[in-house]
């Protein structure tokens, strides 16, 4: 019989991704579902496919990997085509996880992987959104297309639009990071059940705040749109869970701010934090590197303090 | 902020993820924390040494301007295979002086760092056509420290060339360091591990640094 | 024992590099194109030739510092005629890539550690197999990413559903060469 896991999400991550996920189709129809259900399908496809290439049993359906095809799929827009959601998902499964033979522990987070693979194959389709409330049908959609909220935020360096509108997501951003009460609310609940590292969230927030103080930009604008929000509640776990120590989460964390910082404060980028993910996972890797070379030599110490008491 | 400028421009920059330039030297460095910090050093000192042997060569020499047009183009590997070579054989024979029979330990990583494309790839991006046309080179006169001084920029900034293209190697072989036990690991599937594994990790890095510019 | 076939095995089992690991820069960068990779492909095989074959006859006892400069050095020095090839055949640029061929790791490290201790006849065909092996990786490349990333071949276009434009930047190199070597690694597994 088919077993269903999901390992390494929390209930409180499903819960979340759900109602975001639910929220989008409100906002574009079915054609958000049906961008969302594919992405998640081509997910377990692809790694029922990689799985029996590997010889491995494939009776137990990861969901993490499809979760990751979920949270990637909603970035892009509703409009994205659907062959660009299939092979970001084969690229995110295939290369960003099974490749490395992460399941579970990733070498980068696999939505980054799989994101910017569209990004720089399908840029346009990948950075041009509809209007939010246009309920979109499931094929032949002819819609305006405009920039991001955050364009425009980066244009006119102030935020000219409804707060009601803006907390309820009600403008033309990717289907999962518009939404930014939502977002919030999931933070919330995320550090309240420390399902996310206090410590990595509070780096990464105080040195885009801290910076954000000789930077055009106020750090409110900047978490405001560029996909912060976002990445703070479903990127930064996958990178967070293998720290322990709370000094080298704060780096790790205020580091990976730092690197987003400058790339949307110089470059103007408003995937910027996705590429500062990718770019500090080694920076991650080293200090859990690190943190398991104290913990060994921690343990090395007590050991040898306990033969000498013993002896004596 | 110029350090994170920098930073980014090593990356932007960076001869291994943006021309695959040092590749194979790059997968040795980062077997190990001396590997990393002697060849990252090795390679340095010759980026650093030929890229400031050939700008002398292109001050002193004013006819070797030519070999930035067909046909004498065709020379110009030899020049700059020569001048690796002095480099190459200068740096065998102090650390023969130095170190002796007990210096046979770094030998090797200066057999590694001389005839690679990163070394000989530095050369051909800094030594451009565009740069002689623009004269930013100085004025060619015979031997003499006077050339130092009456442009100081041309000799500096070749030097300055070459250590760009050695921090740009140590910071891509840090990177790799960083995940090299995961890449070699057993969780790792046969097919991918090691070497496939290392060209997909450089292949994301380089896919994001692409964003970048993108 | 040997198979007498093993000189075969440079050209597919100890492929240059996709068992070996030599020669990338060229296929990640320059193979975005078939045209292009054609003519890398063409000038390898032509300096790597040449200058092995040459590099052939330089005394062996000399030190093995000198024998690398000599090595590199004609490598250099057979790289001017070659290059009066590329300039006439006018066909695709490959840019820096043309003249880094002289100093390839082939020329310069693996002549030494493995061609020149092969007696003379087995040396040859085993030199013609793993150049062989390069330009069939080199090609492939070149063929699959002009595919994705322009739906041509050799210019003509061919019929794509869907065009990936960010393949014919290097980390698209990077990728399709480590996922060639998985495949390698699957089909010839190391012994």
């Amino acid at each position: 019989m088919m077993q269903f896991e999901h390992r390494t999400r929390s209930p409180e991550f499903w819960l979340i991704l759900c109602t975001i996920c639910l929220l989008s189709v409100f906002y574009y129809g079915i054609r958000a579902a049906a961008v969302l259900g594919l992405a998640a399908v081509t997910a377990v496809l692809t790694d029922f496919f990689c799985l029996f290439l590997q010889k491995k049993a494939y009776h137990t359906v990861d969901l993490c990997n499809a979760a990751s095809a979920v949270v990637m799929a909603l970035l892009f827009p509703a409009t994205i085509p659907y062959s660009i959601v299939i092979l970001s998902t084969v690229f995110l499964v295939a290369i960003g996880i099974h490749a490395f033979g992460s399941r579970g522990s990733y070498l980068f987070p696999p939505a980054a992987v799989g994101y910017l693979f569209a990004l720089i194959c399908w840029k346009q389709e990948v950075l041009l959104f509809p209007q939010a409330g246009q309920r979109l049908a499931l094929f032949g959609n002819q819609v305006q297309r405009t920039a991001s909220l955050s364009q425009d935020i980066f244009a006119q360096g102030a935020l000219r639009l409804d707060m009601l509108d803006f907390f309820m997501g009600a403008f033309p951003s990717p289907m999962g990071a518009g939404c930014i009460l939502l977002l919030l609310v999931g933070l919330f609940i995320l550090l309240l059940r420390r399902k996310l590292s206090y410590w990595a969230f509070f780096g990464f927030v105080l040195s885009i705040s801290l910076f954000s103080l000789i930077g055009h930009f106020p750090a409110v604008l900047l978490f405001s749109g560029n996909m912060l929000l976002f990445a703070l509640v479903f990127l930064m776990g996958d990178m967070a869970e293998q720290l322990k120590n709370s000094y080298f989460l704060l780096l790790a964390g205020a580091i990976t701010g730092l690197v987003t910082w400058f790339l949307l404060e110089y470059a103007r980028l408003e995937y910027g934090v996705v590429i500062a993910m990718l770019l500090t996972s080694p920076l991650w890797h080293l200090l859990a590197a690190a943190e398991k070379a104290l913990l060994q030599r921690k343990e090395q110490r007590k050991a040898a303090l306990a033969e000498t008491e013993e002896q004596a | 902020m110029w350090i994170f400028s920098s930073f980014l421009s090593l990356l932007a920059d960076n001869l291994i993820l943006t021309k695959a330039l040092g590749t194979s030297t790059l997968m040795t460095a980062s077997k190990n924390r001396s590997h990393l910090a002697i060849l990252s050093l090795m390679m340095t000192l010759f980026a650093v040494l030929s890229s400031v042997l050939t700008m002398l060569l292109y001050q002193c020499i004013p006819m070797l301007v030519q070999l930035m047009t067909f046909p004498m183009s065709m020379f110009q590997p030899l020049v700059y295979t020569a001048v690796i070579a002095v480099v190459y054989l200068l740096v065998l024979l102090i650390s023969y002086w130095i170190g002796g029979e007990k210096s046979a330990s770094i030998r090797k990583y200066v057999h590694l760092s001389a005839f690679n494309c990163a070394v000989m790839g530095t050369l051909y991006l800094y030594f451009t056509p565009d740069m002689f046309l623009r004269g930013d080179y100085g004025s060619a006169e015979f031997l003499g420290f006077q050339l130092y001084f009456s442009d100081p920029l041309g000799v500096l900034g070749a030097a300055l060339f070459g250590l760009q293209t050695g921090f740009g190697f140590l910071l891509a072989s840090l990177m790799l360091l960083a995940v090299r036990h995961r890449l070699y690991s057993q969780e790792v599937p046969a097919a991918f591990r090691g070497y496939p594994a290392v060209l997909l990790y450089i292949g994301l890095i380089s896919m994001a640094v692409h964003a970048i510019a993108a | 024992m040997k198979s007498r076939f093993s000189v075969l095995d440079g050209a597919l089992r100890k492929n240059a590099v996709l068992a070996e690991g030599m020669v990338i820069a060229p296929i990640v960068v320059c193979c975005n194109t078939l045209p292009k990779a054609l003519i890398l492909s063409l000038m390898f095989a032509c300096i790597t030739l040449l200058t092995v074959l040459i590099s052939s006859f330089y005394p062996k006892k000399l030190p093995f510092a000198v024998k690398v400069v000599l090595y590199a050095l004609t490598g250099a020095l057979v790289c001017a005629p070659v290059s009066l090839l590329y300039t006439y055949l006018n066909y695709a640029s490959i840019g820096i890539y043309f003249p880094l061929l002289a100093v390839n790791s082939m020329i310069v490290l693996h002549s030494e550690l493995y061609f020149f201790r092969l007696r003379r006849r087995v040396m040859l065909p085993a030199l013609f197999f793993h150049i062989a092996g390069f330009c069939l990786t080199a090609i492939l490349v070149g063929l699959v990413r002009e595919i994705l990333a322009y739906g041509t071949i050799c210019g003509r276009a061919v019929d794509m559903p869907l065009l990936l434009q960010g393949f014919s930047a290097p980390w698209a190199g990077f990728i399709l060469l480590g996922v060639l070597c998985a495949l390698h690694r699957n089909i010839f597994p190391k012994e």
